[in-house]
């Protein structure tokens, strides 16, 4: 199985190439605004570099949020063209999943933290024994300001621009927190860990009906979807 | 030649599927009905639907002609002016398209689509004619001398026509999108006023609001003073909205909009002895509009075409990704999506004049 990586979640541009569970290569860019102009280019050279062509891929594992407004629609808009065009699948994986996956597995509690704008914190937590994690609190957004969720002993926290939430954070936990930030070198394979080992209910779907998974606010609903038909020289 | 023509720039999502120029099918999402609860675009919820509408639409695209993606020419798809996260959906997708089908790319300006768009609908229109641009988020005139030539002649030095009639129209309480409404009112229809204000059956007439910059050459339009008049008249004056009150206003308000736009557009023509006129944009498809310029055709050529060509659509993007294909244009991989005017470096070259 060939795979190819694409993890923009985060705003930076992370393109990875994997052979089923082994990561072959993956580079990140981490100027956000060059995400659009320089994931193709990106992908082709990484392609070249590992020996591959487009056409032997076999699936595009993505970051799939939550995470940044324009990172995500940049990284998945992309995935499904790709996918669509190639007649492949997308594998998302849970940006908060694959972050906790980045970071030497001890027993205890672990945590995913990403600062989700206005005062929002996307927040999910996981238990480690003998070296496997177990996912113990879903995807959540934590509002700044808010009480909520509380829990005894000491957290392991990975975060995504989440400093001025380090205190909030070290109010859920009686023993306080180990806040790091999230080395994004790690992604590539920690997403690619998630996708093979099927973790989390990972698995893959159809390009061109994958939907984001939102944390923040009602799924927009209603829309129409109308054929049109023009006839020449009929209008006004 | 086949080509996939993709359409995010505002709330809508357009793929449309042209062969040589002609549009085989034209698919859109509209999101009006969500975006109304709100009284305008919601822009992160716009382009949450397009992502999750772009895919299944290109496939009923697909299905629909029979034609598979493998069987493209090229993709063409806006790329700017529009609201940056849509433009950003519309954009990377087609890069996904393009790259993986080893197909040309073509990043078309969305106010130069519309431009064109009226060649779509009507075989006799030629170069040169002027063209007017009129929509929720556009106001501009030019001058088209080809798919590579067009003069900026005037634009609006602040709100778009269409932007003063979502204001109005809630204002007056009739909810977004409200210029069709206000349409309907303005020339006449009781009924839709009827569902908006209290009694009065008596005959009305249009409050007089002013125009603009009616200076003569002058080819820019202003539309915030008429809009702060309508508003402060209806705080003066809208309390309590009789249907005599609401007609009066909305047909003042629309004779104000339509007749700058009518006139500062048959002046550029008369100047440059232009014979043909083509309107489009999202306000041409008011019906007041359509009548005012048509009563022109006995000293011009006009062209609007029908009203779901004026309003947003993959079909006018891949038109003018055909034609600019057909003359050897296309764009790299790498280019980046635009939000508004200021960066135009793959679009026909724009004077002003």
């Amino acid at each position: 199985m060939l795979g190819l990586v694409i993890d923009t979640a985060l705003g930076y541009l992370g393109i990875g190439v994997a052979h089923d569970a082994e990561l072959l290569s993956y580079v990140v860019m981490e100027k956000p605004s060059t995400v659009t102009s320089l994931a193709v280019p990106a992908i082709k050279n990484l392609l070249e570099s590992t020996g591959h062509k487009k056409e032997q891929l076999d699936e595009i594992i993505v970051a799939a949020g939550p995470g940044t407004f324009t990172g995500l629609r940049t990284g998945l808009s992309l995935a499904k063209g790709l996918g669509m065009a190639l007649d492949i699948p997308l594998v998302p994986v849970s940006t908060l999943d694959a972050m906790v996956h980045t970071v030497q597995k001890a027993d205890g509690i672990l945590a995913a933290a990403i600062d989700g704008k206005n005062s929002n914190l996307y927040f999910a937590e996981y238990t480690c024994r003998s070296g496997v994690l177990k996912k113990t609190v879903s995807e959540m957004v934590l509002k700044a300001g808010e009480g909520g969720y509380h829990r005894q002993g000491h957290a392991r926290i990975v975060g995504w621009g989440v400093d001025q939430y380090e205190g909030m954070l070290n109010k859920i936990y009686t023993e306080g927190i180990d806040l790091q930030k999230l080395d994004v070198l790690q992604m590539g394979g920690a997403l690619v860990r998630i996708a093979h080992g099927k973790l989390y209910d990972t698995k893959p779907v159809s390009a061109a009906t994958f939907i984001p998974r939102y944390l923040r606010e009602p799924d927009a609903k209603t829309k129409k979807q109308i054929k049109v038909v023009y006839e020449k020289d009929k209008a006004v | 030649m086949i080509l996939l023509g993709i359409e995010t720039s505002c709330d809508e999502t357009g793929v449309a599927v042209i062969r040589d120029g002609n549009v085989l099918t034209d698919f859109v999402s509209s999101q009006i009905d969500f975006h109304s609860a709100y009284g305008g675009v919601v822009p992160e919820f716009a382009s949450r639907i397009q992502l999750e509408a772009i895919g299944s639409l290109t496939q009923q695209a697909c299905t629909d002609t029979g034609i598979p993606l493998t069987a493209l020419d090229g993709i063409a798809v806006t790329r700017g002016p529009g609201l940056i996260g849509s433009v950003l959906v519309g954009v990377n997708f087609a890069k996904g398209l393009a790259y993986a089908l080893d197909k040309p790319l073509i990043g078309v300006d969305h106010v130069q689509a519309h431009l064109f768009s009226p060649l779509i609908e009507f075989d006799r229109l030629s170069f040169p004619y002027i063209g007017l641009i009129v929509s929720g988020g556009h106001t501009e005139l030019y001058t088209v001398k080809s798919f590579t030539d067009v003069v900026l002649n005037g634009k609006t030095i602040d709100d778009a026509a269409g932007e003063a009639y979502d204001k109005i129209a809630g204002a007056l309480g009739l909810g977004y999108p409200g210029g069709p409404l206000i349409d309907r009112i303005a020339r006449g229809d009781k009924d839709a006023a009827a569902a908006y204000a209290g009694q009065g059956e008596k005959p009305y007439d249009a409050v007089k609001f002013p125009m603009a910059m009616m200076r003569k050459g002058n080819y820019n339009f202003s539309f915030s003073g008429l809009k702060t008049a309508v508003s402060r008249y209806i705080k003066e004056h809208g309390s309590p909205m009789t249907q005599r009150r609401l007609s009066s206003i909305a047909s003042g308000f629309q004779n104000a909009v339509t007749g700058v736009l009518v006139r500062k557009t048959i002046a550029l023509a008369r100047e440059r002895r232009m014979k043909r006129i083509a309107v489009s944009g999202g306000v041409a498809a008011n019906a007041q509009l359509r009548e005012m310029f048509m009563a022109y055709r006995n000293e011009f050529d006009i062209y609007i075409p029908s009203v779901r060509l004026c309003t947003d659509n993959g079909s006018m993007v891949g038109f003018l990704g055909y034609q600019l294909m057909k003359l050897g244009i296309k764009s790299n991989i790498s280019i980046d999506a635009y939000a508004n005017n200021t960066r135009i470096p793959q679009r026909a070259r724009t004077s002003s004049g």
